[in-house]
């Protein structure tokens, strides 16, 4: 094997090792707290319910927001609404769809949200540690995405 | 009043954007590509709040708020996204809070809710 082949082998190996340390924390984060009875797409519904205007609160636009059909959208409200964390009411400008709601146990269990303890470990980065590690976020997902068109 | 850099480029909307700011006295400046908003900036960069549509008909707005943030950072953004690009729309909010942008209005949106965040910015 050449030096040049050793060296990629090497960078390679040391990316694996970044990505181990990338999935730990966010596996490990999400496997504390009360995430364990809530799905990283479930809690991303959730999310969206508590941001959004409540006339976008349908299947449809929060299957949009995520990039997914509507059937595994509708899965996932269905767990959450037998859980008592969303409801829906009918749509008043629009028979078709009904309108979801995010329910006071919908509200509580965002505050337990995952996503925060992440954002807060990454708050206490220096800031230009910061501002460097979400540029190279910004590129990794951008990149991703070109690539898988 | 305010100065407002409009980027988007759906002829509809900056239509319904000039009429909807003429009503508040808001001084509105329009773009209908990323190019024309980077020219405008770099030819008076005075804005009170810039006001961009993500997905653009030459390519996404991020060129546009790594500029923003770089060279202009108390200016506020308003970044109005539909979806339809390549990228699912929870992925280009991220996205675009990550790179400052201090609020995402999803189309369609109502007017209230433009000036109410116009305000709250401007």
């Amino acid at each position: 094997m050449s030096e040049n082949e050793k060296t990629s082998q090497n960078c390679l190996k040391s990316d694996i090792a970044a990505a181990v340390l990338i999935e730990q924390i966010v596996r490990g984060t999400y496997s504390s707290l009360r995430s364990t009875d809530i799905q990283p797409l479930q809690w991303s519904i959730l999310r969206y319910l508590a941001r959004t205007q409540v006339e976008l609160c349908t299947v449809q636009y929060v299957a949009r927001f995520l990039g997914l059909t509507t059937a595994p959208v509708s899965r996932a409200l269905q767990t959450l609404s037998k859980r008592g964390m969303v409801e829906s009411q009918p749509n008043p400008d629009d028979a078709r769809s009904n309108l979801l709601f995010l329910t006071i146990e919908g509200r509580l269990a965002l505050d337990g949200d995952p996503i925060i303890l992440i954002a807060k470990r990454l708050n206490m980065l220096p800031d230009d540690q910061r501002a460097t590690f979400k540029r190279a976020l910004q590129t990794l997902v951008i990149t991703r995405n070109e690539k898988d068109l | 009043m305010a100065r407002i850099l409009l980027i988007e480029d759906d002829p509809a909307i900056r239509k319904f954007m000039a009429r909807l700011l003429a009503t508040q006295a808001h001084d509105m400046i329009e773009a209908g590509s990323i190019e024309t908003g980077i020219a405008l900036l770099n030819e008076d960069p005075h804005f009170d709040l810039a006001i961009v549509d993500f997905w653009l008909g030459d390519g996404d707005a991020i060129s546009l708020l790594d500029r923003i943030q770089d060279d202009f950072p108390q200016m506020p953004v308003i970044l109005v996204t539909g979806g339809g690009g390549h990228l699912p729309m929870e992925t280009t909010m991220a996205l675009a809070e990550m790179r400052g942008v201090r609020q995402v209005i999803q189309k369609p949106f109502r007017a209230a809710q433009m000036l109410d965040a116009i305000s709250a910015l401007s």
